[in-house]
């Protein structure tokens, strides 16, 4: 193959990068490539760090291969139809291929449509968001209804904050929160698009929020908390490149001050999601498992036509909760999409 | 930042919108944001302290008018009774690219902003001299190409 056709294709990641692409970019370009730039270049399954394809094969048992092969293939597209612009017909109208996901009644998976679905006017106007079916699933679950009052902890970039804006027909009041000024400048401008006028931004440290807003003040709570991103590779590698242990720990700690925070502020009664897109345990069962010794209860959720298996209730000795195994692990191969862990909790009303 | 308009402020935006575009009643809770721009939101938002930013930006204060942004359409376009100009299902990628419409006089459309749309999708504003109108959408939400 013609290199010029051959560096073209790799750069669209069409194709793997062997060891001589490495060496002819290296001769030819101008300084040294970075090590991450590197490890990208030359991520395969099989050089994968020892101990995520070790972790992994215990979290995944025999399905670990087809884990591997679904994160080193395209993910499809999902798109988000806003019921709130406009009626769903005008997506029969287009000559698209679409299929309707199954949990959410207006997410959608383009089989066939534009090349660049972000430049078309539909999506323009904020006729619709793209959106992987598996994101749909943690405001599916929450359920916030018209007129409720909901934080989204870590809002940015807005997917979520505009699915329940929507699910809330754009009535009540949304705070979606986050602590980067960047992030929340590509929030604000998605929230602008889809026209949720129920939302309101706040920029604040999620891990003391309960401080600023007080004690017992939201009806429903999402914390779809920052991560390892292990479920998004399908889409960016650059998480495998970043995973480790000490990382996984590290977040770990951070989500569970911000999950600590959220509970605190949901009022007794209140429902609360507590979301990833990794599959850590120390990351997600672990989390569930403080925020049940801080008093929440686990819930179980009817999400139709998901396939995902359950919480752990055990991981490298350690005993969780059993209702923990109501928790849903939403591994990519299992239904074609990116990968989530999400789980339903609940404030009893003593405490 | 963003504050709420006291009431003589807001009797005097909802005037202008009423003579422009005929719109007699809004439905939302309007606040300033900045100098010149509006935005639209619920009561519950705005109640809320320490927001960065409320609901939506729907309009702004130009030399010719208040002209409203795309969601402003949306949002206040359908009770709009005039300066609301209908175009084709053809001429909508056109107008997306940025491109404006020659329509020649129109005694139905007064000179000045005009709301844009194509049945029940509103595609924001325009700017009517008379004998075209031309294209206000911003940048960012053109298609390109």
């Amino acid at each position: 193959m013609h290199s010029i056709i051959r560096k073209g294709l790799i750069k669209l990641g069409k194709i793997q990068m062997n060891s001589n692409d490495l060496n002819e970019i290296q001769s030819s370009s101008q300084g040294p490539i970075s090590l991450n730039h590197k490890r990208k270049l030359i991520l395969t399954k099989e050089n994968l760090k020892e101990e995520f394809k070790k972790r992994y094969k215990a979290l995944l048992g025999l399905d670990y291969d087809k884990f591997i092969d679904c994160l080193f293939s395209k993910p499809p597209t999902f798109i988000r139809i806003n019921p709130m612009k406009a009626p769903v017909k005008w997506l029969r109208q287009k000559n698209w291929e679409v299929e309707r996901v199954a949990w959410y009644k207006y997410g959608y998976k383009v089989i066939k449509g534009p090349e660049n679905i972000g430049n078309t006017v539909e999506h323009r106007l904020g006729l619709f968001y793209v959106q992987d079916a598996a994101s749909m699933v943690p405001p599916v679950a929450l359920d916030p209804r018209p007129g409720e009052r909901v934080l989204d902890l870590t809002a940015a970039p807005g997917s979520k904050t505009t699915q329940m804006a929507e699910m809330m027909r754009w009535k009540g009041v949304i705070v979606a929160n986050d602590i980067s000024m960047a992030r929340i400048n590509v929030l604000s401008s998605n929230v602008q698009r889809m026209g949720s006028i129920n939302v309101t931004i706040t920029q604040l440290d999620g891990r003391f929020i309960h401080k600023i807003f007080g004690k017992d003040r939201f009806d429903k709570v999402l914390l779809d908390a920052p991560c390892s991103s292990v479920g998004e590779v399908r889409r960016n590698w650059s998480p495998l490149i970043r995973w480790s242990l000490r990382l996984v720990l590290r977040l770990s700690k951070l989500q569970k001050e911000l999950a600590t925070a959220a509970f605190i502020a949901l009022k007794p009664g209140g429902k609360m999601v507590y979301s990833t897109c990794t599959f850590d345990p120390e990351e997600n069962e672990e989390v569930v498992q403080h925020l049940i010794e801080l008093g929440a209860e686990v819930l179980e959720m009817k999400i139709p036509g998901l396939n995902a298996r359950s919480g752990l209730i055990e991981w490298n000795g350690k005993k969780f909760d059993p209702s923990i195994s109501k928790c849903l692990r939403i591994y990519p191969h299992c239904n074609d999409t990116l990968g989530f862990f999400v789980c339903l909790l609940e404030k009893p009303e003593r405490l | 930042m963003w504050e709420i308009l006291d009431q003589k402020e807001l009797a005097r935006l909802k005037r202008r919108l009423l003579e422009r575009y005929g719109i007699a009643e809004v439905p939302h809770v309007i606040v300033r944001s900045g100098k010149r721009k509006y935005r639209a939101a619920t009561k519950e938002a705005i109640e809320i302290m320490k927001a960065w930013l409320v609901g939506v930006y729907i309009m702004k204060e130009t030399p010719f008018g208040l002209m409203l942004s795309i969601e402003g359409t949306q949002l206040l376009g359908p009770l709009a009774k005039k300066n609301v100009f209908e175009i084709s299902q053809e001429m909508i990628d056109g107008w997306m690219r940025g491109e404006d419409i020659e329509i020649g006089a129109r005694n139905e459309l007064e000179r000045g902003l005009v709301i844009i749309r194509c049945g029940n999708l509103y595609l924001g504003s325009g700017l009517y001299d008379g004998q075209r109108i031309k294209n206000l959408l911003p940048k960012a939400r053109k298609v390109v190409g």
